[in-house]
């Protein structure tokens, strides 16, 4: 079923082409909500409230970009909402506590790599994360992500760089990224 | 300042990571999508089963009549002015016997009948035991005295009949007789029967003559001959019921139907059976953390907090077996039989390489870890190429319960039944999920082979001709685990369904 096939079905309410629409995005979609949500089933949570926005909303699309985009922006500031909603920015820690933060990396189980690095950036504080993923992920400006969140745009850059930070420490210790050292080598070597 | 990757590196190896991450939701997710943005079509699933359970229990009431013939506690109608009598049984009306009159001496209830001569297998006429008239009469006359213990009755020629005194039969034929003694041992112009084994010359009479060895009262021999007849068949008029009011002479030709004694109910009418069948859906919930194998051997292993999950979903089950209830009063019952249950979840899975896997478990007498390692087929459910794999089990159990009347009437009854079902597991297979979360293993030697369940259930009862009919939701829950204590992830199986049920009435 093409795209404009199952835009068209999913206007006309033909549950059909809104499965369909469905089964083509969802798993994507519920990798967006995972990266938000504490767990599996609130992310699930996340997605079926998403998908029922995206199919009541459908006829506001324009067919300016692609449907797939506009899914994924509906997804996005749903996962927010509820973390809203569910007061999840309660976990965050503020910048003077930043580095004492523990993170049990032990608990990341040893898979493929997407998993590894979406494993990697769940760990991090809520609010961090939730910078994090907006900004390097999703691309939104640290003025939208600031409208967003309610939080000042400095607010919104330095959480963001000790996210950053934070990050980049814990996919090099899970030697997902190599050492600095060790890329200038292979350089080197290469050169 | 030294920096590790530029920015747009960093954040483009971000992204193309994360949108490579791909997960399949469950099925829930989309019903719950599809229920949210088309409710009406919820409706008519919910109308057509309201319309189902109201035939059922229209059904179940339209089905049962007046008089059930559930046993022989039930009462016959007594009517006075009836040419076919109500029997209590559908038995086959082989003869008959007329009474014609009916009424009372100082001896007890005299039946008397003009009937010359009697068919075979005729009506037996029920008392307790008395003297006879052995005047020279056609009439077959029944006197009852309550303080006799023997049985008499006179026939005209022509005719056997049984006098069954204490389940003992003894046939009276055509035979010389006796000089008869009365109870005190002198002679007695009257023919009687003394003891069970003796017989006499009587005009045989073919029937069935019921005795019990007691002593009653006029009031509660007319009750017993009462019943005693309706078991045989009879039907008492009002004449016969109330001897009293018998003395005018009654011209009503009644036709009173017999039954052999052979048919006379047997058993304990506090038991009755159960045989049900139940489509069920199974779920499961798990329990408890796997080990995390230490990084040395010298340190303790440890629980791990449950970081991931098995990915799972309901699958259908079935139940069925027979039950025995057995009767303490009217409304409460001992339940107790033998019930086979097949229960059953699917585990959303993806297809991998053959994968060495391990599981970390725990020795429950010494409490130390080992490890044992298997070949797996399956992984964690987060691939590209899904399969879903089935866990099962079979077990046979012996429920011990009690079931209880809420409330009813003599057709329709609303029930609530529990019971303790310990079960042996006939069959089973689980794959475990690997301590560190990745695959899925097969280990038969981990199953337990004995469990504890208990269910739960309400249903309503209602009689058709023939059967007792249970219908209802019931719950199972098993509570030990389906794993033994090695496997330090639990795991319990809770069966949902629809219980119906048949129990032939007893005849």
């Amino acid at each position: 079923m093409t795209e404009e096939f199952m835009l068209q079905g999913c206007l006309e309410n033909s549950a059909a082409a809104q499965e369909a629409l469905y089964n083509r995005f969802s798993p994507r979609m519920l990798g967006v909500c995972y990266r938000f949500a504490k767990n599996r089933e609130d992310a699930e949570d996340m997605l079926q409230e998403g998908f029922i926005k995206v199919f009541s909303q459908i006829y506001q699309f324009r067919s300016q970009g692609a449907l797939e985009g506009w899914v994924r922006k509906i997804i996005v500031h749903t996962c927010i909402n509820a973390l809203k909603k569910n007061k999840k920015f309660t976990d965050s820690v503020d910048l003077f506590h930043a580095n004492s933060i523990y993170l049990n990396e032990d608990n990341i189980p040893s898979i493929l790599q997407a998993k590894e690095v979406v494993e990697c950036i769940r760990l991090l504080p809520v609010g961090y994360k939730t910078v994090l993923n907006l900004y390097a992920i999703e691309g939104y400006t640290h003025k939208e992500i600031a409208s967003i969140l309610d939080i000042e745009e400095s607010t919104s850059r330095s959480q963001y760089t000790r996210a950053k930070s934070m990050l980049e420490d814990l996919l090099i210790k899970k030697k997902i990224l190599l050492q600095p050292k060790e890329k200038i080598k292979m350089l080197s070597a290469g050169s | 300042m030294e920096r590790r990757f530029t920015p747009d590196e960093f954040e483009r190896f971000l992204k193309r990571e994360a949108d490579d991450f791909k997960m399949l939701p469950s099925k829930k997710v989309w019903h719950g999508i599809y229920n949210d943005i088309h409710p009406g079509r919820r409706w008519p699933s919910i109308t057509i089963a309201f319309l189902l359970i109201s035939t059922l229990i229209y059904i179940g009431r339209i089905n049962t009549h007046n008089g059930s013939s559930s046993g022989p506690t039930s009462q016959a109608n007594v009517s006075s002015n009836t040419e076919q009598p109500t029997t209590i049984a559908n038995k086959e009306q082989k003869n008959s016997i007329k009474f014609e009159s009916a009424h009372q001496n100082n001896t007890g209830i005299v039946l008397t009948s003009h009937q010359n001569k009697l068919d075979n297998n005729t009506a037996p006429l029920l008392t307790k035991g008395t003297t006879a008239n052995t005047k020279n009469e056609t009439d077959a006359n029944v006197n009852a005295n309550p303080n006799q213990n023997n049985v008499i009755a006179q026939t005209p020629e022509g005719n056997d009949f049984n006098i069954i005194q204490h389940n003992q039969i003894t046939t009276v034929s055509n035979q010389p007789a006796p000089v008869s003694k009365d109870v005190n041992g002198n002679n007695d112009q009257h023919t009687m029967l003394g003891n069970t084994n003796e017989v006499y010359n009587m005009p045989s009479l073919k029937g069935n003559i019921i005795t019990k060895n007691q002593s009653l009262n006029l009031d509660e021999l007319t009750k017993e001959l009462s019943a005693g007849m309706r078991q045989i068949g009879f039907v008492i008029t009002d004449a016969i019921v109330n001897p009293n009011t018998a003395s005018e002479n009654i011209n009503k030709k009644n036709t009173l139907s017999q039954q052999t004694i052979n048919n006379r109910p047997k058993g304990n009418y506090k038991i009755t059976w159960t045989f049900f069948a139940a489509p069920e859906v199974t779920t499961v919930s798990f329990k408890g953390s796997p080990i995390v194998p230490p990084p040395y051997l010298s340190m303790p292993a440890t629980l791990m907090p449950s970081g991931y999950k098995v990915l799972h979903h309901a699958a259908l089950g079935f139940e069925a077996g027979t039950q025995m209830n057995y009767a303490f009063t009217h409304t409460l019952k001992f339940t107790t039989g033998l019930h086979f249950t097949y229960s059953g979840y699917n585990i959303e899975s993806n297809e991998v390489h053959p994968t060495v896997a391990t599981l970390t478990l725990r020795d429950p007498g010494s409490n130390a870890t080992y490890q044992k390692n298997y070949i797996s087929h399956y992984g964690d459910g987060s691939g590209f190429t899904p399969a879903n794999i089935r866990n099962f089990n079979l077990q046979v159990s012996l429920p011990i319960g009690l079931q209880y009347q809420l409330l009813g009437t003599e057709k329709v009854q609303l029930n609530v039944a529990s019971d303790l079902e310990p079960s042996y597991v006939l069959n089973s297979r689980a794959y475990l999920l690997s301590s560190d979360g990745k695959n899925y293993v097969n280990d038969p030697s981990l199953m337990r082979k004995l469990n504890m369940s208990s269910n739960f259930g309400l249903f309503v009862s209602f009689s058709s001709q023939k059967f007792l009919w249970q219908i209802g939701p019931a719950v199972r829950y098993q509570w030990l685990s389906t794993y033994k204590r090695d496997y330090t992830i639990h795991e319990h199986l809770m069966n949902y369904g629809i219980r119906v049920g048949i129990s032939p009435f007893r005849k």
